[in-house]
């Protein structure tokens, strides 16, 4: 799993860079800090619990959406921890539910949950009170970059050190030895079922509370905050060996490339995607054998 | 005290275990019979990982039929697989910690380690488990049931697929564990394999005690 003394330095490094960056940059820095905390989110799933979720676009986008229109109806910015902390438990519920399917099974069914909210988020349009959304999204006040970066850095400290801490528990322990054999966790005595819910609750509170931090920095979201790219990103990202710092590094390269790339052709950035899909399997393996 | 009343069990309409019944006071019981006959589903019915089409299994009195595997587990009746279903991307001191578990996590790697040396795999701590042998993994399959501190443990063909050799070490810690006083229900093809660790015999034949 690699070990501390290398993972925070390069944890700090990522998170001073931006503040000698010109404005642009240290934007981008700020997403990819969130895309970061959203990958290091889903993977508490996917490494401690062994489920591969392609329906984190489930807390984290309706997060962002129902923040957004919570906000339109004259809620305060402060009550949006409320509404993360709901669909966190909402999203817990349903990951738990779907993770009693076997695991192939759950990674089609966690997509599809992504895919019909990216299909409906373009209906939800209330005429009479201007409420127009649909395919043009809704905003929100736009707050200072910078009060976003420091919500964004402490979100990926948070989740960072929970990892970590979790990794060394005996909480994370127990999960781990679901993730590997749910038959064998049993019949040592591990309540999976308690087990699986509380993994999935984990997973779903801090990729709520990401979407959260989402909106705040872009300060508007539309449907394609539910895009398969989305769905699929935690998963590139998390693609190479090595411990809690990997999965961050690969949402800085991935942000990072996706904006060079997008500067040859629009949407270029996902030739990257594809080519990283093809290799996932090839790279997953050696990402296992290292955890 | 465990019993098993009227037990049976029906996949579809094949009759897999038809109206088992046995007792184990103390000792070691040998379950003998064919591949296929029903012994491993007997015994994961009485841990609790598979459910009987009607039946009841008691312990301490205590109608346990409806009650889960990880609380069967902390009553005390623990099951090892046929084939070892060790946890593969942990450490061999990881899988036993995380078994001892069950009875607290208090100092669970010194207690873990402990078990390890008694069993004669701390040389293997810090091994990941998919580089363990067959019979490495046998022992750790043991090692971990031991860790749950038992007192009935449930032990599917624990002489499968070994050479000789490991055999032999397998049939050692049985007779040790015996001598320690627990009590155990251990499944064969053969008697013979079983002869000088089961106290008691019966033989299963498609799905009925014979």
């Amino acid at each position: 799993m690699g070990k501390a003394w290398i993972q925070i330095p390069i944890l700090a490094i990522l998170l001073i860079l931006p503040l000698f960056t010109n404005f642009y940059y240290f934007w981008l820095f700020t997403l990819a800090s969130i895309f970061a905390s959203y990958t290091l989110s889903w993977y508490l799933m996917e490494r401690f619990c062994g489920r591969t979720s392609l329906g984190h676009t489930l807390p984290f986008g309706l997060t962002a959406y129902l923040s957004a229109i919570a906000y339109f109806f004259g809620y305060p910015l402060q009550f949006l921890p409320i509404i993360a902390l709901i669909v966190a438990l909402i999203s817990a519920i349903i990951f738990y539910i779907t993770s009693m399917l076997d695991r192939v099974k759950f990674v089609f069914a966690t997509f599809l949950y992504g895919v019909l909210l990216w299909e409906l988020a373009p209906f939800i349009v209330l005429k009479k009170d201007v409420l127009y959304g649909g395919e043009e999204g809704f905003s929100i006040t736009l707050l200072p970059t910078q009060t976003v970066y420091v919500f964004s850095s402490a979100l990926l400290i948070v989740t960072f050190a929970f990892s970590f801490i979790l990794h060394k528990s005996s909480l994370g322990l127990r999960m781990m030895a679901v993730r590997d054999d749910e038959e064998a966790a049993l019949a040592i005595g591990i309540d999976v079922k308690w087990i699986k819910l509380l993994n999935s609750f984990l997973s779903s509170l801090f990729t709520s509370f990401v979407g959260l931090v989402y909106i705040l920095h872009l300060s508007h979201v539309d449907p394609d905050v539910f895009s398969v790219e989305n769905a699929i990103f935690p998963f590139i990202a998390s693609v190479f060996a090595g411990g809690f710092i990997t999965p961050v590094l690969g949402s800085y390269l991935l942000i990072f490339a996706s904006n060079a790339l997008n500067t040859i052709s629009p949407q270029f950035h996902l030739v990257l995607y594809a080519l990283l899909l093809i290799v996932s399997p090839k790279l997953r393996r050696f990402s296992n054998a290292d955890s | 005290m465990l019993i098993v009343k009227e037990v049976s069990k029906t996949y579809n309409s094949h009759v897999v275990l038809k109206e088992i019944n046995l007792e184990l006071k103390k000792g070691v019981l040998g379950i003998v019979g064919p591949n296929g006959s029903g012994k491993s589903t007997l015994l994961k019915i009485i841990a609790g990982l598979e459910k009987p089409t009607c039946g009841r299994v008691l312990f301490r009195d205590k109608d346990i039929t409806k009650l889960s595997a990880n609380k069967r587990v902390e009553y005390g009746i623990v099951y090892t697989f046929q084939i070892p279903k060790p946890f593969y991307r942990l450490t061999v001191l990881e899988n036993v910690a995380v078994s001892c578990m069950v009875r607290g996590k208090k100092g669970v790697k010194e207690r873990a380690l402990k078990i390890c040396r008694m069993i004669g795999i701390e040389h293997l701590a810090d091994r990941k488990a998919n580089v363990l042998s067959q019979g490495e993994l046998k022992l750790l399959e043991l090692t971990k049931v031991i860790a749950t501190e038992p007192e009935i443990i449930l032990l599917d063909e624990p002489f499968a697929a070994l050479d000789k050799e490991n055999a032999r070490i397998v049939k050692d810690r049985l007779l040790e564990f015996k001598r320690m006083g627990y009590k155990m229900m251990i499944t064969a093809h053969r008697f013979r394999i079983l002869k000088d660790v089961a106290d008691k015999f019966i033989e299963v034949k498609e799905g009925r005690i014979r």
